[in-house]
This record gives structure tokens, C-alpha cells and sequence, in this order.
């Protein structure tokens, strides 16, 4: 009890640190903290973002990580990293990927932790297999760590809203759908806060403590407009359609492979001695 | 061939002194540094780059100096005048904004170009093994993701052929389901074989590597301490909360040395550095020690800033020499040659 | 190491019914046992029973107890027992954790704190012991199925067990593999003195080693015995211990030798078989200079054949030969670079694979990848749809369903059926478009007797309504029984095409026991040579 509580005080905690880190762009500026160039902000929100997603991997890794769990999530991390190479014709051009659909299934059918991890070290690895790693990819890991996560919660919610419903129908589906557009916008807001400092560069003091939040959000906003909203727009369309195609056969799937496998041992007469 | 470590520390130091600077004289040394490191040390059998440096670079610096020369209306070299009525678009166009701009994109091609020859010199498992042993359990799971990909990419395909069999041939995303769901199930159905041949190998992860209830509460003071002190630092400001935040950081780094060290694992495969990554090492070290370590009045040429108005940026002899430390691959190519053949990626 | 159970009774989580009723067994140590029975039986079960994986992984109820040496495996669990157990899985695809031989063989030494000179020493030990030194650092997926049983033969004993416990660890092997992988276990036991026990369904090589039987029956219960004793009562039995029980031969053969020990001193007065003239039928399908290539190495030089409406034909050919490819460049799935393939005496050259396949069904080598639907029945309507097919399709769902045994299934989930059903259903997912050619490849890998009986009487069916058969397979006992002609792949072409008859003895140690216990008297399976001999 006091170990699931523990729990989900590191996970609240590194996700205010993540929070924080996203946010501290603004905040900085925001708080005319006094700083010699971008480079503070830009290394500060890096290392905040390693430090709350490896606390978040340290603390979900411990236990009920058994031969089973390891064995699945490697498995579908290989899996949902080569889905990455798969040629789906997509009418739009753009940020589109099919790794986020199994995360947000896999996060909603096995849980927020397994959702977390499996979203995180897809991450890792696709993007060791693509030689994709660079600073950014703490903030891809733990950005895509919480798509896994979010449909675990989500699903902890309907298990409470609608606490009769067993298995996934289109309700659930319209849920991740939901879920799916969302993250499609959100994740790239995310990623590109990394570059930002950077593409930006807060320049030197002279200037920029002069920049209330508002300045501040308002190039954000442009930033982003201009840098990836179009591509995270097709990003979130195409994690729709995917998710309407393969959201309700793959969910169930998974669903029954869960129940397939539950695991309780009755050892029904004591052994001979 | 250079030990994967040596690498990877490589590309930080690249990331952490070019995040450093913003002096377009420093950002020319190091794109140099950096481009005969890369052809120097180019194998036969590289890894494929994601995309390449040059595509970047062609993106990534006229977007920057476009977008900042839009929207920061500074400097005293007006090209010309946007209407005011437009948001945040409104107002003097310079060249000091579209130069400032041009430079953040340069920063962002050596940061990209740093971690790309570093993956392209560097086996993926490699790579993987640098996994501190404090994150066992996630090693495992990642050599198994490993493992797994080439058979996982042959059974895509075979999936794809079989459903061709069953007259499905467009490529379309509403005709993704019978690919990826066989691909889901088939995967899933395959861990539990897997598992099971780890258990009876004696795999036991909950015996190698305990949790003990105490680590946890260390790592909630870590996080608190942090958090605190990070918060504290941005409203209020002042030593306490710099102290607070030294304090997190270090519960935080000794816990994850604490749990590799109570990891009851040993390692079949022992990499060592050779007297050449030292070499490289120290090259690095030195580096990062003239942006870091020297005097203010020496790395004041550090923070160049084009505005008001657009000027010669300074040049400090020691660091020019001191950023040279990043070329020692360069130098010592010709013993990292890639000796261990074996390897077949 | 002696091993018992007694009164050991499991029901999986779940399940209506046990999978093992009341088995009560001893196996001295050092002895070589051998599991038999039916697919599914619980042969698998029971072997998990001796290193705790059932329960400990599988979860279920189980009653009674098992000991293996001091130990007990239901209460310690199998990471107690990896040190005493060896075990081996039927799948070579699924066992190997780590992506290099060495490091995987290593990868339990790493888990259990083994120091790193040890570690050395017991993988250099084992990897000399299966002679894989030579594959130490290649990657797992270069691997042939035949290699990666050997890497996991010797992840099995890395940690020096007394007892290695093998599941069918043959039957996703070609031939040759199987009986090197066989002959590497053969002379652990023989070398080291090993306690083995295997399940496997190639008796031939195996059967004069053991020293003990399994019988694992239908229902769940055992039996234990001497060799030939317990084979009387099996249903399935290799062709010279079925002909030994026909003619009433004491003892009864279990080997080729052995069988030919009859004959000694015995005048052979071999009449010519009848070999029964089969009426020529008109040719569907004609394949004419195929030429292909795989992974840039020429495989098809110049391959013609002709497929008969109403016949079974068998395309035989040792592994790598392109069997595999044949069959695919002929669908379109692979890219051929000259020949010609007409269906009727139309050609289909040009047309894509998708639609070449409604009139020439494939079944390929894995049915599960076929597999997705929610219900078998919705398989079927799948295959219709990507054909356009759905208003008006060829043939009644329904009775093909009835046809392949699955009426009653038809609403379940295909993947939760046993393999026998789910190649059934592949089967039907196929068949739906009514196709006048039918292509497998591999059909019995994997299937026991009973299974291999079954596919081959729907096929005959299937054949009766006019359909030609092309069977890939290396299974020289089934084509004996059931081909009517057979192909021979040899150097990229058809080195030799004619009936079992006359082909199959070609195969010399490959072919049939019948082909080799009677040579040159035309006689390749046990009815014939029974007839032969009376």
C-alpha cells in the first residue's frame, strides 16, 4: 500500500518536473531571472527533463518487471519501432507515424506503467535504430512515455466511470481517438520546446527581460505555427485514422491475450513429504 | 575502434560547448572540427544517417534567420518595414535579427552533426550495454527490443504477403489492420514463448535487483529537493534554493550509483578503453574545460551578440585551441580502424 | 538425477478439463526417455511439470507431486531448478534473448552473478561441447533453425545440468537439421552421461536409444514402458515397426536394420508392385522456364512443371533449393526474371499477385499470419471482401466451413483454436474464392499423424471436385501415401517428375523405409510392401 503510494508520489513528481521543464521557457522569461544567454535555459530544461524521466523509468522498472512483462514490452517495443518503416499511404504529407496508435492501445489495455515504458523505450530504440539520437530525445522519450501513460489513466477512469463495462467498445475507441488528435498537437508543442531556445535564443539580458510571458507565448505560438503545425496537424490526423482502422480489432486482441493469461496457481494437495 | 563511451561523451561535450556560444568564429571552428572528425573516421560499413547534415543545415539556418529576423525587431541595420497592424510580425526588419537567427540555426547543425557521426560510428548494442547497471531491468527489455527487431521486420513482411494471398494490395490506412493486428498478436503470442525460456534459464530479475523500500524515499527526497529548489530559484532566487537543488541533484546521482551497486549481476563482455579513447577523452575534457573553467574576462568572447548593431565578433586564442580537443578522432583515425571485425551489423 | 511424479493431476487456468489426469511416472537417472502421444495431448505439460514452469509460469490448478532428485519443482520453481534442468522449446525463434550466440548463451551466467572468468570458461565449455564455435559471434537472426536448437541446446546446459528436457525441439526443422540436431543429442547423452528426456514426433532416429517410453494419451493420463511395448499402443508408429506388426514379425523392428534382419538367410521373392496407371487428366496450371533469384543468388534456372486438375502433386527437393520460391514466384509474390505461367493456357504473367491468388490459393508456411478476424467465420468474409466478392460469392461459406470440420467454431476467435484448426481455417480463408489450384507449402510441418491424416484426406476431397494439388513438402513417408506424382527440385530445375514409385527411391538414404528395406522392387509405402510379402 505504501509502495503504490510511493509510487504515485514519483510519478506526480517527475511529472511537475516535466511540467516545469516544458514550461520553463516562459516561466523564465517570464520571471526576468537574471541569465547570460539561451544556453541556461535550453541546459537547465534538458537536464530537468533527464532527471524526471529517469526517475520515472527507475521507479517503474522496479518490480513486477518479471521474465513476462520484460519479454512483452521488448517484444512491442521491436514491434512498434519497425511499424516506423511501414509504407502506409497517407493522403497528407507530414508528422504522421504509426507508433503512437499501439502506444496508446498497449498503454490502454496493460496499464499506465507498461504504457509509460513502452512509450519511452520505443522512443530509445527507434530512434537508435534511425541513429535519431541527439539532446532531444529525453524530451521524445518522456513525451511519448506519457502518450502510454495518459491512455492508462484514461482507462483507469472509465473503469470508475463505468465500472460494468469489461471489455473495449466504441466508446473506449472514441476515447483513444480523442486521445490520439490530442497528442498528435500536443507532442509536437512538446518537442519543439526544445528546439525553441534554441531556434529563438533568448538572446542576451538586454533584451529579453523586457519580454513579458505574454511576448513570450505569442512567438511561441507563432513559432509553432510556422514550425510544425501542419505537420503535427497531419500527425494527429493520421494517428485518428489509424487508430479507427486498427483501434478496435487490435484492442480487442490484446484484451483477450490479457485474459488468456491470467495467473493464479491453487496447488490443491499439500506434497508428499 | 573507439569504445561506444567514448564517443557518446564526445557528442555532449560537442552538445554542451556549442550550446555555449553563440560567436559565429567558435561555431565555424567547431563545424570544421566536426566535418574532418566525420571524414576521417568514416567506416566501410556506417551506419545509414537519418538524414543528412548538409539537408539539415539547408532547413534548419534560413528557418531560424527567417523567423527571427520576423519577429525580434532589434537592431540598428533596418532592411525594411513590416505594418505595425500585424502581431507580433509588425515592425523593423534587420540584419542583425536575420544574422542572430542564422547562427542559432548553425548552433542547431553542429549539435545534429556531433550526434550523428557519434551514432554512425558506434554499434547500436553498444550503445544499449552503456545502460547503467542500476537500470537492469530496462537493459534487459532493450536487448530483447534488439533482438527482436530483424525477425520482427521479416515477419511484417511475410504478413504483409500473406494477406496479398487474401487479394488485400492497397496500402492504404483503413488496410493496415490485417498487417498490424497478426503483427500485435504473433508478437505478443512469441514473448510468452520467450519468457518462458527465460524462466527456465533461472531468469530472475526480482532477485538480481531488489528495490528496497528505502531507495524509494530516497528518490522522493531527491525529487522534492530538486523540484523545490528549482521553484524556489525562478520566484524567489537567492543561495538557499541553489544549494537545495545541488543537494537533489546529488541524493539523486548516488541513489542510481547505490542501486547499480546492489545489482548482483556480473558482465560477460568487458569493454575497455584503450590508451586512444584516452586520448579522446582528454581531448574532450579539454574542451569542455576552456568554455567551462576559464576566467571570465577569457570567455567573455563566448556570448556574442550581433546587436545593436553588427560588429566583428571577438576571438580568444586559448579557447580557439582549447575547442581543437574535439579533433583528437580526427588525429588518431589511423589507430581506430576497425579492428574488431566480428562485429556485423 | 532420479525423477518421479506421482498422482500429478493440472488443469490450466480456465480450462474445462485437465491436461493431465493422475500421471504417475518414474525415469532413472542417466536413462534416455522418450515422450510420445497425440498433438496436444499434454506432452508439452508434462515436461513443464519438471522444471516448475507449470505451474510457476502457467498459473492453473495442480495436484499430486513431483521430485526431481531432492527437489521439489512445484514448490521451488524453475529458477531453483535451472540449475538442474536443461530445457529446450519447439520453437528456434523464440529462445534467444540476447542478439549474439555468445552473449546469449552468457546472458543466465550475467543474471546470476557468475564471475566473468568462469562465465568465459563455461560458454567457451559449452560452445566446443555442441561444436557452434564457430558461430560464437554471428548474430541470432543469420542463424538456420537447425543452429539456433544448438545455440539453445547449449544455453540449456551452460549451467551444468543433469537432466535436459527437450520439447519437440525438431519439428520446425527441414530434415537435415532435425537429425543433426537429434545426433547432438544423442551423443550428449552418450558423452556426458545426461538424463534425457524428449518429446518429439521423428521416432526413427531416436527409437533404438531409448530406454524408455512415454505414452502420453488423448485424455490426459500416461503410460511408461519399454520402447516396443508402448508403441504397440501408439497411434502413430515409424513404417517398419507398422510392417513388423502387420506380418507378426518377433521381436518387432523399431529400425531399419533391424527390420532387414528378417530378411537374412531369407529368399526374397519379390513380385513387381502393380503400380496402378493413373488416367491422364488435362494440365491446369503449366509453369515453362522459370528462371528467379534469391537475395541476389540465382535459384531458379529453368524450372517447368505441369499441375493436373484432381491430382496431389509433391514437390520435393533438399532444403534451399527453392521450393519456397517456386511457389511464390508462381502466385507473383516474388519477382521472377523470365518464364512463363499460364493458368488454363492463359497466361498470367503480367498480373498482380492479389488477384493471381483468387484463382491460385496459397497456403504459405505460417497460417497464423493469415489470421486477424474476430471469428472464423468473419476470416472467410474478409477474403471475400478484399476480392470484391461478398455479393455473390463462389461457393457457400457455410458448407465449406462443414467441409473443413469448423461449423461448430465458426463464432470463435481463430487464434485460440489448436494449430491443426488454425491451418484449417487459413485453409478456408483461402479456399472462400473457390480457386481451381491449390499451393502449400509445408503443410505438415509442425502436425502430428493424425493431423498430417486429416489435411491429407480434405485435400483428396478437394482434388475429387477438380482441383490440382501442389504440395511443397520434405515429408518423404506422406508422399508416399498420398501423392500422385511427385517433382524433384534439384540444381534450380525439375531434376525428375514421375510417381512416388519411381521417384522416391532416387532420395536413396532420404527415402522412404519401405523404398530402402525393398530395394528396387517399386514398393514406397507399408500397404505395398505388406502385399508384396505375403
Amino acid at each position: 500500500m505504501i509502495k503504490r503510494l510511493a509510487r504515485r508520489l514519483v510519478i506526480v513528481l517527475s511529472l511537475a518536473m516535466g511540467l516545469l521543464a516544458f514550461a520553463y521557457p516562459f516561466v523564465d522569461v517570464a520571471a526576468g531571472a537574471p541569465h547570460g544567454s539561451g544556453t541556461t535555459t535550453s541546459t537547465a530544461g534538458a537536464l530537468f527533463i533527464t532527471v524526471a524521466l529517469v526517475a520515472m523509468l527507475l521507479e517503474l522498472q522496479s518490480d513486477g518487471m518479471d521474465a513476462r512483462s520484460s519479454a512483452m514490452i521488448g517484444v512491442l517495443v521491436a514491434i512498434t519501432s519497425i511499424l516506423r518503416f511501414i509504407e502506409i499511404a497517407v493522403p497528407l504529407p507530414g508528422g504522421f507515424s504509426p507508433i503512437f496508435a499501439p502506444i496508446l492501445i498497449v498503454g490502454w489495455v496493460f496499464g499506465g506503467q507498461f504504457g509509460f515504458l513502452m512509450g519511452s523505450l520505443t522512443m530509445l530504440v527507434s530512434g537508435l535504430i534511425t541513429g535519431g539520437i541527439g539532446p532531444w530525445l529525453p524530451y521524445q522519450m518522456f513525451a511519448a512515455g506519457w502518450v502510454g501513460m495518459g491512455a492508462g489513466v484514461a482507462r483507469g477512469l472509465r473503469d470508475v466511470l463505468r465500472p460494468r463495462q469489461t471489455s473495449f467498445d466504441r466508446w473506449d475507441l472514441a476515447v483513444l481517438v480523442a486521445m490520439g488528435i490530442l497528442w498528435g498537437l500536443l507532442y509536437g508543442a512538446i518537442i519543439n520546446l526544445y528546439f525553441w531556445p534554441y531556434a529563438v535564443g533568448s538572446a542576451d539580458q538586454t533584451w529579453s527581460v523586457g519580454i513579458g510571458l505574454g511576448q513570450t507565448l505569442k512567438r511561441y505560438a507563432l513559432f509553432y505555427a510556422a514550425s510544425s503545425f501542419l505537420w503535427d496537424l497531419a500527425r494527429s490526423a493520421g494517428n485518428a485514422a489509424l487508430l479507427l482502422a486498427v483501434g478496435m480489432p487490435a484492442a480487442k486482441a490484446l484484451e483477450r491475450f490479457e485474459r488468456r493469461f491470467s495467473h493464479e496457481i491453487v496447488r490443491e494437495v499439500a506434497p508428499h513429504a | 575502434m573507439l569504445n561506444a563511451a567514448t564517443w557518446l561523451v564526445w557528442a555532449l561535450v560537442v552538445l554542451i560547448v556549442s550550446s555555449a556560444t553563440r560567436n559565429p568564429l567558435y561555431i565555424t571552428e567547431l563545424i570544421a572540427v566536426l566535418l574532418i572528425v566525420d571524414a576521417t573516421t568514416a567506416r566501410s560499413d556506417d551506419a545509414h544517417a537519418w538524414i543528412s547534415s548538409w539537408r539539415f543545415a539547408a532547413i534548419a539556418v534560413p528557418a531560424a534567420a527567417i523567423f527571427n529576423g520576423l519577429t525580434v525587431h532589434l537592431g540598428n541595420t533596418v532592411l525594411f518595414r513590416l505594418p505595425d497592424w500585424l502581431p507580433l510580425l509588425g515592425g523593423i526588419v534587420t540584419l542583425e535579427g536575420i544574422c542572430y537567427g542564422a547562427l542559432n540555426g548553425l548552433l542547431l547543425t553542429t549539435i545534429f552533426l556531433g550526434f550523428t557521426i557519434m551514432t554512425r560510428r558506434t554499434y547500436t548494442h553498444d550503445l544499449v550495454r552503456l545502460i547503467p547497471r542500476a537500470f537492469y531491468q530496462l537493459g534487459v527489455v532493450l536487448a530483447i527490443a534488439m533482438t527482436y527487431l530483424p525477425q520482427t521486420r521479416q515477419n511484417l513482411s511475410r504478413i504483409r504477403e500473406a494477406q496479398t494471398i487474401r487479394g488485400l494490395s492497397s496500402t492504404k490506412v483503413r488496410d493496415t489492420a490485417p498487417i498490424i493486428v497478426p503483427l500485435l498478436v504473433g508478437g505478443l503470442e512469441r514473448s510468452i514463448g520467450l519468457s518462458e525460456a527465460m524462466m527456465a534459464r533461472g531468469y530472475a530479475s526480482n532477485e538480481v535487483a531488489k528495490t528496497a523500500r528505502w531507495q524509494q524515499a530516497w528518490l522522493i527526497a531527491a525529487l522534492i529537493f530538486l523540484l523545490g529548489g528549482w521553484v524556489g530559484q525562478l520566484l524567489v532566487g537567492g543561495l538557499f534554493y541553489v544549494v537545495l537543488m545541488v543537494a537533489g541533484g546529488s541524493l539523486f546521482l548516488l541513489l542510481i550509483w547505490l542501486r547499480g551497486r546492489s545489482v548482483e549481476a556480473t558482465r560477460y563482455r568487458q569493454h575497455h578503453f584503450s590508451a586512444v579513447d584516452w586520448f579522446c577523452l582528454a581531448g574532450s575534457a579539454i574542451a569542455l574545460a576552456v568554455v567551462t573553467l576559464l576566467p571570465e574576462a577569457q570567455s567573455a568572447s563566448l556570448y556574442y551578440s550581433p546587436y545593436p548593431i553588427l560588429a566583428m565578433p571577438p576571438f580568444n586564442v586559448w579557447l580557439g585551441i582549447g575547442l581543437l580537443g574535439l579533433s583528437i578522432p580526427a588525429l588518431v583515425a589511423p589507430w581506430i580502424a576497425p579492428t574488431e571485425a566480428r562485429y556485423e551489423d | 538425477m532420479k525423477i518421479s511424479l506421482s498422482h500429478v493431476t493440472y488443469t490450466y487456468p480456465s480450462a474445462a478439463r485437465p491436461a493431465l489426469v493422475d500421471c504417475s511416472l518414474d525415469i532413472p537417472s542417466g536413462t534416455f526417455c522418450l515422450v510420445i502421444g497425440p498433438s496436444g495431448a499434454g506432452k508439452s505439460t508434462l515436461l513443464r511439470t519438471l522444471n516448475g514452469l507449470v505451474p510457476h509460469f502457467s498459473g492453473g490448478r495442480i495436484a499430486g507431486s513431483v521430485h526431481v532428485g531432492d527437489h521439489d519443482p512445484l514448490q521451488e520453481g524453475p529458477r531453483v531448478l535451472a540449475h538442474h534442468i536443461g530445457f529446450v522449446f519447439q520453437d528456434p525463434e523464440s529462445q534467444c534473448i540476447m542478439d549474439r550466440v555468445e552473449d546469449d548463451i552468457a546472458f543466465v551466467l550475467e543474471n546470476q552473478a557468475v564471475p566473468p572468468s568462469l562465465m568465459h570458461e563455461r560458454v567457451q565449455h559449452v560452445l566446443d561441447l555442441l561444436s557452434v564455435a564457430h558461430l560464437r559471434d554471428r548474430r541470432i537472426e543469420t542463424l538456420s533453425g537447425g543452429e539456433r536448437q544448438r545455440v539453445a541446446l547449449a544455453a540449456a546446459l551452460v549451467q551444468e545440468p543433469s537432466v535436459l528436457v527437450l520439447d519437440e525441439p525438431t519439428s520446425q526443422l527441414d530434415p537435415e537439421s532435425a537429425a543433426d540436431v537429434l545426433d547432438a543429442i544423442v551423443e550428449l547423452h552418450r558423452r556426458l552421461g545426461l538424463t534425457v528426456i524428449l518429446s518429439e514426433h521423428r521416432l526413427e532416429r531416436v527409437l533404438d536409444l531409448a530406454d524408455q517410453v512415454v505414452l502420453v494419451h488423448a485424455d490426459g493420463t500416461v503410460s511408461s514402458g519399454a520402447p516396443r511395448a508402448m508403441l504397440s499402443q501408439a497411434a502413430s508408429v515409424p513404417p517398419v515397426f507398422d510392417l513388423g506388426q502387420r506380418l507378426g514379425w518377433e521381436p518387432l523392428p523399431l529400425t531399419l536394420p533391424q527390420a532387414r534382419e528378417h530378411f537374412v538367410g531369407r529368399h526374397l521373392a519379390l513380385a513387381e508392385a502393380q503400380i496402378p496407371t493413373q488416367p491422364k487428366s488435362a494440365s491446369v496450371l503449366e509453369v515453362c522456364g522459370l528462371y528467379a533469384d534469391y537475395g541476389g543468388e540465382p535459384v531458379l534456372q529453368g524450372a517447368s512443371l505441369q499441375l493436373a486438375a484432381g491430382q496431389i502433386t509433391a514437390l520435393m527437393g533438399r532444403n534451399g533449393t527453392g521450393k519456397t520460391t517456386l511457389l511464390r514466384s508462381i502466385v507473383g509474390l516474388h519477382q521472377r526474371r523470365s518464364g512463363d505461367i499460364s493458368l488454363n493456357g492463359q497466361s498470367i504473367n503480367e498480373r498482380p499477385a492479389s488477384e493471381i491468388c483468387r484463382e491460385i490459393g496459397y497456403l504459405p508456411q505460417r497460417p497464423d499470419d493469415l489470421l486477424f478476424a474476430d471469428t472464423v467465420a468473419e476470416e472467410l468474409q474478409v477474403t471475400l471482401r478484399n476480392h470484391g466478392l461478398t455479393e455473390s460469392p463462389p461457393l457457400d461459406c457455410e458448407a465449406l466451413l462443414a467441409s473443413l470440420g469448423l461449423e461448430t467454431l465458426a463464432s470463435l476467435y481463430p487464434r485460440d483454436l489448436s494449430v491443426g484448426q488454425r491451418q484449417r481455417v487459413a485453409l478456408a480463408a483461402i479456399m472462400v474464392t473457390k480457386p481451381q489450384v491449390l499451393l502449400l507449402d509445408e503443410p505438415t510441418r509442425g502436425l502430428d499423424a493424425a493431423l498430417k491424416r486429416a489435411l491429407l484426406s480434405l485435400l483428396r476431397q478437394w482434388c475429387r471436385d477438380g482441383i490440382a494439388v501442389l504440395i511443397s513438402t520434405h515429408d518423404v513417408e506422406l508422399v508416399a501415401e498420398a501423392a500422385d506424382a511427385v517433382l524433384l527440385l534439384e540444381g534450380g530445375h525439375i531434376a525428375a517428375s514421375g510417381c512416388p514409385e519411381d521417384v522416391l527411391p532416387l532420395l536413396g538414404d532420404n527415402g522412404p523405409q519401405m523404398a530402402q528395406l525393398l530395394p528396387g522392387a517399386h514398393c514406397v509405402t507399408v500397404d505395398q510392401a505388406v502385399r508384396l510379402l505375403n
